[in-house]
């Protein structure tokens, strides 16, 4: 062993403990050729005081129960070797010589016998802390490191000795229970936190001896780099790995407690001298000649960062750490109640070395504790805001008000909304209401509206429900919300009754007509709860509407196959069409237009024949119907021109199709005026008797303006006289009483006269003239 | 030419022979008369003109009366069924033909000519018109008043007519020089 190094061996210090009542933890490091132990603060990460002058050099340290009092070994002759004692803001309370031992290396606090342990060459010395008197010895050979194992039941203290490179077990009573050979020059030593392994730091072997407590055997001895020199070992609090300092490779290395395996190597300062943790899990090393504190966070990417200088030169083997309050908890959230808030949050990250006892939430002036979250705060003022913190209690004392505060408003449920109102609509319900008396304390957030089964959100009044089944009445509600829940619901409203497009109509009957249908339908059973206003009928590609339940559909091709079907129209809309009617075909069967004399109109009409028997559609061809034409001068007039009678309405033209092949038609025509008495229903054309066109008088019956007369298909009347469904006619009603006089302007006689005098008067005027 | 004493626009004339006046008028007679007794002529020409004639005067009718209906060259009541025929003799073709022959035949500048004949047609028809109107409701009224309105009244105004346009027209022909 090197000079330096030994004379580090022999400043280091074994387990040091620090408390600090009412905050967090507090570091004490040691210092040789100091004069006073400093402090640091595990929350603040930096050194907040150190004692008063204490002596030339320190080494071990130990730290009460509570954290009130801690001891300070003096392993110098300036003063004597001793004990010192203050308190954990480094108010220095009194001193124990231990005389005529020359040093005084590592201490040990033994809370429940009331007592301080300190290894001094030769002796193990138990002192009386209240009365400052030594109380107690045990030989030894040179011990320097003590800790104190309240779990075991096989020992009470465990002492290394680098003498004799052993770990001597000492019981309650004060005698040896056992030696345990671990490395070479054993220095710091640690317990795990459920007190079962013991963790050796051999500082001339590289190693460190793991020895099971319960068998007080080494059970594996870790090895570690060449040169290493560990002077200090820790567990950390959650007991998952331990940490060794190494003063020779200013390196400290950290092992899972499980495998033993390397989770950590970091650099650290010079001639690191033991190494302890916090509740926060951050290892704390005091770096001898470089009088600094490395402070060491684990983890998958460890970070450093460096506390100092410190008074003297930096030591501090074992437990130097006392207990301290935990940090304040954190993630800290209120929710609202009715006159209290419940308060959630995170335990913090650091218990203080002591576990957390019991959580307190303060929100305004009340409180309410409990073990865990959340806790519930009861007492508070609905509508009044207040400001939620937790703190967390030890053994040691209680943390700082957690930070930043969560504000809360207390309330209630809303009361229900009144006054409310509905009107129906297509389908849908919209709902007034006022707004309820109370809030509950928090401003409502929303309103909820509910017809029926259905229901709706909106932010004030009024709220349109939707979805309602039109013709089924409903009453509606409304409820309030606000940052607690939802109130009860209003009184209802009056019931209303929904409405929507009407259904189909029914029984659609469809009947065929000249270029049109007549529809015929039953209302709809139900009209949607609003009046029906109209009827749409739909025939083919034509539609007609109408308020009654009988609609013509007219502009229909003839001879074209259709189906009807009918809609309803009330004021919300136009509901679905009805099943079709039966298929119809319309026919034109009827003709209205101007005779060709210009005495108005007149109107054909047809009537047998089959069903799909109607008029040519108009036009000049030969299988079309001109209709009303001149005796001469349409294309249609008879060829003869001149005819036997005047036609005082000229005459009528068709062409029949579609009729049933050898069937009767019926006609009847209807002149604008009355038709002149005598008068016949002449024709031209073709009769079976004379197949030459001719004019002929046509069987009819003439009474007034009226012309009724029958043609059979192929029969009289029939141009084409054929029976093959096609009827072809020509003729009107002519005048046998017409009187016609021709009124010639001049007869041959006066013909002649006139040319005899325009012959003589231009002669007597020529010779004048001559 | 304005003459200086009357201010009239007159024709100068060709020097006038009475014979070949006649013979002229004669043969253009004959032969406007037999032209239209042609089929084509009667065809082309005289029907439709009579046709015209006829729905002229049923226009100028209904347009005061609506119960007057022309069909083809006739024109009737609907009312009553009396009825007049516009044919051929009736639409005042004959009166002009004569009136045409004799100032064809007459030694006249042809523009001279053709300005009587314009004139010419327009009296008679104008009269024709007039004819047939009374015709029509004189026959409605009493067959006897249309028989002898028919028969005298109007043969011997048409001939009065034309033969007052013939001698108008004669009077604006200057002599000849």
């Amino acid at each position: 062993m090197s000079g330096a190094r030994r004379a580090r061996a022999l400043a280091a210090a074994c387990a040091l403990s620090a408390a600090a009542a009412g905050a967090s933890q507090h570091v004490y490091i040691a210092g040789i050729a100091g004069t006073a132990v400093t402090i640091i603060d595990t929350s603040a990460q930096a050194i907040v005081g150190q004692t008063g002058s204490i002596g030339f050099a320190q080494s071990g340290i130990a730290v009460n129960g509570d954290g009130s009092k801690v001891f300070a070994a003096n392993f110098g002759t300036f003063p004597p070797a001793g004990v010192w004692d203050f308190t954990s803001s480094g108010l220095v309370g009194g001193f124990v010589s231990v005389a005529p031992q020359a040093q005084v290396f590592g201490l040990a606090f033994d809370t429940a016998a009331n007592r301080v342990y300190a290894a001094t060459p030769g002796a193990l010395v138990s002192i009386d802390p209240t009365t400052r008197t030594i109380v107690g010895s045990l030989l030894a050979t040179v011990p320097f490191c003590i800790i104190v194992n309240p779990a075991s039941t096989t020992g009470r203290l465990y002492y290394s000795d680098q003498a004799d490179n052993v770990v001597v077990v000492v019981d309650s009573s004060f005698a040896v229970v056992t030696s345990i050979p671990v490395g070479a020059k054993p220095q710091g030593m640690a317990l795990d936190p459920s007190g079962t392994r013991l963790y050796v730091a051999n500082f001339n072997s590289d190693s460190v001896s793991i020895i099971s407590t319960a068998t007080n055997t080494v059970i594996q001895t870790v090895s570690l780099p060449p040169s290493s020199a560990p002077t200090g070992v820790v567990v950390d609090p959650a007991g998952n790995d331990w940490y060794v300092a190494e003063g020779g490779r200013n390196h400290v290395e950290g092992f899972s407690v499980a495998a033993n395996a390397q989770v950590l190597d970091v650099a650290v300062g010079s001639a690191p001298f033991g190494i302890d943790v916090d509740a926060a899990g951050r290892l704390y090393v005091p770096n001898q000649l470089d009088a600094t504190v490395t402070v060491i966070q684990p983890g998958a990417t460890p970070s450093t960062h460096t506390i100092g200088p410190v008074a003297g030169l930096a030591v501090g083997i074992g437990r130097f750490i006392g207990p301290g309050t935990p940090d304040p908890p954190t993630g800290v959230t209120a929710t609202p109640g009715d006159t209290q808030a419940t308060v959630s949050f995170s335990a913090p990250a650091s218990d203080g070395g002591r576990p957390i006892t019991s959580y307190t939430a303060t929100c305004g002036t009340q409180t309410a504790s409990a073990a865990s979250s959340p806790i519930v705060v009861a007492g508070l003022v609905n509508g009044t805001a207040v400001d939620c913190t937790v703190t967390a209690t030890n053994s040691i004392g209680t943390s700082d008000p957690s930070s930043p505060p969560a504000s809360v408003t207390p309330a209630t449920l809303p009361a229900a909304p009144t006054g409310v109102s509905a009107v129906a609509g297509a389908g849908q319900a919209t709902v007034s209401f006022a707004p309820p008396a109370s809030d509950g304390g928090s401003a409502i957030t929303s309103y909820t509206a509910t017809c029926g089964t259905q229901s709706a959100p909106g932010t004030g009044s009024p709220i349109v429900v939707t979805g309602l089944a039109a013709g089924t009445p409903v009453t509606c509600t409304v409820s309030a919300t606000n940052a607690v829940g939802t109130g009860p619901p209003s009184a209802p409203s009056a019931s209303v009754t929904p409405v929507g497009v009407p259904g189909a109509p029914g029984a659609v009957s469809a009947v065929a007509g000249s270029g049109d249908v007549s529809v015929t339908f039953a209302a709809p059973a139900f009209d949607g709860g609003s009046p029906i206003t109209s009827y749409t009928a739909t025939c083919g590609s034509q539609s007609a509407s109408g308020p009654s339940t009988y609609i013509t559909v007219e502009s229909l091709a003839n001879g074209v196959a259709v189906t009807c079907t009918v809609r309803a129209t009330n004021a919300v809309g136009t509901g679905p069409p009805s099943a079709p009617s039966a298929s119809v075909t319309p026919a034109l069967k009827s003709y209205t237009g101007p005779v060709a004399t210009g005495l108005g109109n007149a109107t054909v009409s047809i009537t047998g024949g089959g069903a799909g028997c109607s008029f040519a559609p108009q036009g000049t061809g030969a299988l079309q119907s001109a209709f009303f034409i001149p005796v001469v001068g349409s294309p249609k007039s008879p060829s003869a021109g001149t005819a036997p009678v005047q036609f005082p309405f000229g005459l009528l033209d068709f062409v029949l199709l579609g009729c049933d092949p050898g069937s009767t038609v019926a006609f009847s025509i209807a002149y604008p005026r009355a038709i002149p008495s005598g008068d016949a229903y002449w024709k031209y054309g073709a009769t079976p008797a004379q197949p030459a066109p001719h004019w002929y008088v046509l069987p009819a019956t003439i009474s007034g303006n009226i012309a009724t007369f029958t043609i059979t298909d192929g029969g009289l009347g029939d141009d084409d006289l054929a029976a093959n469904g096609v009827v072809v006619d020509q003729g009107g009603p002519g005048g046998g009483a017409v009187t016609l006089d021709p009124v010639p302007a001049l007869d041959r006689w006066a013909l002649a006269a006139l040319a005899c005098l325009l012959a003589l008067g231009g002669m007597m005027y020529g010779r004048k003239m001559r | 030419m304005r003459e200086p004493s009357t201010g009239r626009t007159t024709a100068p004339a060709q020097p006038f022979r009475a014979g070949r006046f006649a013979l002229a008028f004669a043969g253009i007679l004959v032969a406007l008369f037999a032209a239209e007794l042609t089929r084509p002529i009667q065809h082309a020409l005289v029907a439709p003109w009579t046709d015209l004639v006829a729905r002229a005067s049923a226009a100028m009718l209904r347009a005061f009366d609506r119960d007057v209906v022309a069909s083809d060259a006739t024109i009737f009541s609907a009312s009553t069924g009396f009825g007049i025929t516009i044919r051929a003799g009736c639409n005042g073709v004959e009166a002009m033909l004569v009136l045409a022959a004799a100032m064809l035949a007459y030694p006249a500048p042809w523009r001279h000519r053709l300005l009587g004949l314009l004139a010419g047609t327009a009296a008679v028809q104008l009269l024709n018109f007039a004819r047939i109107a009374s015709l029509f409701y004189l026959g409605r009224w009493s067959a006897t008043a249309f028989e002898w309105a028919h028969l005298y009244v109007w043969q011997a105004l048409i001939m009065l007519d034309v033969l007052v346009v013939w001698l108008l027209w004669l009077g604006t022909i200057r002599p000849a020089r």
